[in-house]
């Protein structure tokens, strides 16, 4: 039974929680905007230790980091399980020369005209590292007047119908439809 | 710190000669898994709860997706938030079903779209690079992890985690030109099954309260106006359809022009203008850009998932060349 908050979090990034929990987890998560931070860190943490950690970790995300060093023995072991490993000199020069390959060899593969903030953003899979915007008003059209958002609304069911059938997600665009916030 | 500098020369001589296959084997695999991913996602049946995160929101859905001798039927389901319900039927109708009358909007049956199924990753090199980025673990599975990187700025990358083990999509990550996450779906469990799920065996077209589906309503054809173009779309974009269409609350019909560069999509709405409502500039919702404009006395909305710059380059240079076809 976890019962600790930020040990559920944890619990919740290994894939550990299962129905009613999993749920609960969640709707929490949704809610806390302490959780979501917690959220948001370990997954720093997750990126750092795997390392994926990306060019633009600076330092105010590096400084939301210290408060935690006195809460990461609430995140079960996970990460010292996954960061004490041992280092034998060759595996560590392939480790590092591989790294180094696959470095030149994106860039070779991207044509002059590449944004590479994009691909820097890109090549790293970590979440927090690249935050997800918040200067917007959130699920609404920025800025719109209400009486063409609803006429934008219209437009963009009409657009995500094609979205579907279309890219790489499938269905996942309608997302956007259920995610539109009506409680504003 | 020597030592360790010369392990690492050590690695660096033996791998080097190596690397250009291994470069060329990663992108070869790269979009070999997403031609996979794309027939997947139609084909199995699953039940999986993922989290949609935006715009530093986040909200927890259900999807149920079953393909059968029957078709294809989706169910996408919130879990937390307004309760919303989109279903998608074996005919492509799709219903929209809340729990309050805000409803966002409602979808009419509608023929496939012409790249649906598949997924021309030759065209789409053109215009993105993919690479494999590793190995990680979603959904407590295996997943292949994928940048698709575009080549200019009038595109949308994709960081996108695929599972080892059937190819369906576990994670998508949606990255401006700036290099900003601007949208994430991450999949927190998954089921998959012979069969479709029983939960999907309710028809889309049920006509009871709450369900918003204009699926049964008959639409007509309206001629389209040719007279509509765009004289500058970003390479690799072309028309991919053209329709006319009548809009829920609008009363004139509206044009709508999708254009596409296999991957990414842009929509144009075009409709005459009627009383004072008129939309100029930008806006935008998420990952979605909209640029508004005044052309001909006709409102003209260019609404995509792309950058700022790809709405505005074809808002700016729409053009009607020749009169209205008259019905």
């Amino acid at each position: 039974m976890v019962t600790d908050r930020a040990e559920q979090v944890s619990a919740l990034m290994d894939g550990e929680l299962q129905g009613e929990a999993l749920q609960h987890a969640l709707d929490e998560l949704k809610c806390d905007a302490g959780l979501k931070g917690c959220w948001g860190r370990y997954h720093l943490i997750s990126d750092v230790l795997h390392n994926h950690a990306s060019v633009q970790l600076n330092h105010s995300r590096n400084d939301s980091i210290m408060p935690l060093s006195g809460k990461t023995h609430s995140m079960r072991g996970w990460h010292s399980r996954r960061i004490i490993k041992p280092l034998a000199g060759f595996a560590l020069a392939a480790s590092v020369a591989a790294l180094a390959i696959f470095s030149v060899q994106t860039f070779v593969f991207i044509s002059p005209g590449t944004d590479t903030s994009q691909l820097a953003a890109l090549s790293s899979p970590s979440v927090a590292a690249s935050p997800v915007s918040t200067q917007s008003q959130g699920a609404r059209w920025e800025s719109a007047k209400p009486a063409f958002e609803s006429r934008l609304n219209h437009y963009l069911t009409n657009h995500n119908e094609y979205s579907t059938s279309a890219g790489l997600q499938g269905m996942l665009p309608h997302a956007r439809i259920v995610a539109y916030d009506a409680d504003k | 710190m020597r030592q360790l500098a010369r392990i690492c020369s050590a690695g660096l001589l033996l791998l080097m000669p190596l690397s250009p296959l291994w470069a060329e084997d990663g992108a070869k695999e790269a979009r070999t898994l997403l031609e996979k991913m794309v027939q997947v996602t139609r084909t199995l049946n699953y039940d999986g709860t993922f989290i949609y995160m935006h715009e530093g929101r986040l909200m927890t859905l259900r999807i149920l997706h079953g393909a059968d001798v029957k078709g294809e039927r989706e169910r996408l389901i919130s879990l937390s938030g307004t309760a919303r319900e989109v279903m998608r039927g074996e005919h492509g109708n799709v219903c929209i079903r809340s729990d309050n009358r805000n409803v966002v909007g409602n979808a009419r049956a509608r023929r496939p779209f012409n790249g649906a199924l598949t997924m021309d990753v030759d065209r789409l090199a053109s215009y993105y690079d993919f690479t494999l980025t590793g190995e990680d673990r979603i959904a407590n599975r295996s997943a292949h992890m994928v940048a698709v990187i575009p080549k200019d700025q009038y595109r949308y990358g994709y960081r996108l985690g695929v599972d080892s083990a059937t190819g369906l999509l576990l994670k998508s990550d949606l990255v401006n030109e700036s290099g900003k996450l601007v949208e994430q779906i991450l999949f927190t469990s998954l089921g998959i099954s012979d069969t479709p799920p029983a939960e999907l065996q309710e028809p889309c077209d049920v006509e009871h309260a709450g369900w918003h589906n204009d699926a049964h309503k008959k639409v007509p054809h309206l001629p389209v106006d040719v007279g509509w173009s765009v004289a500058q779309l970003p390479e690799g974009f072309t028309l991919a359809e053209h329709e006319k269409q009548i809009m829920p609350g609008r009363p004139m019909p509206v044009e709508h022009l999708v254009f596409s560069d296999g991957l990414a999509l842009v929509s144009v709405f075009i409709e005459k203008l009627e009383g004072p409502d008129r939309f100029s500039g930008f806006t935008r919702r998420g990952a979605v850009n909209a640029y508004g404009s005044v052309v001909d006395d006709h409102q003209i909305t260019v609404v995509g998932e792309v950058p700022r710059a790809t709405v505005q380059l074809i808002g700016e240079s729409i053009r009607h060349v020749m009169p209205v076809a008259q019905p």
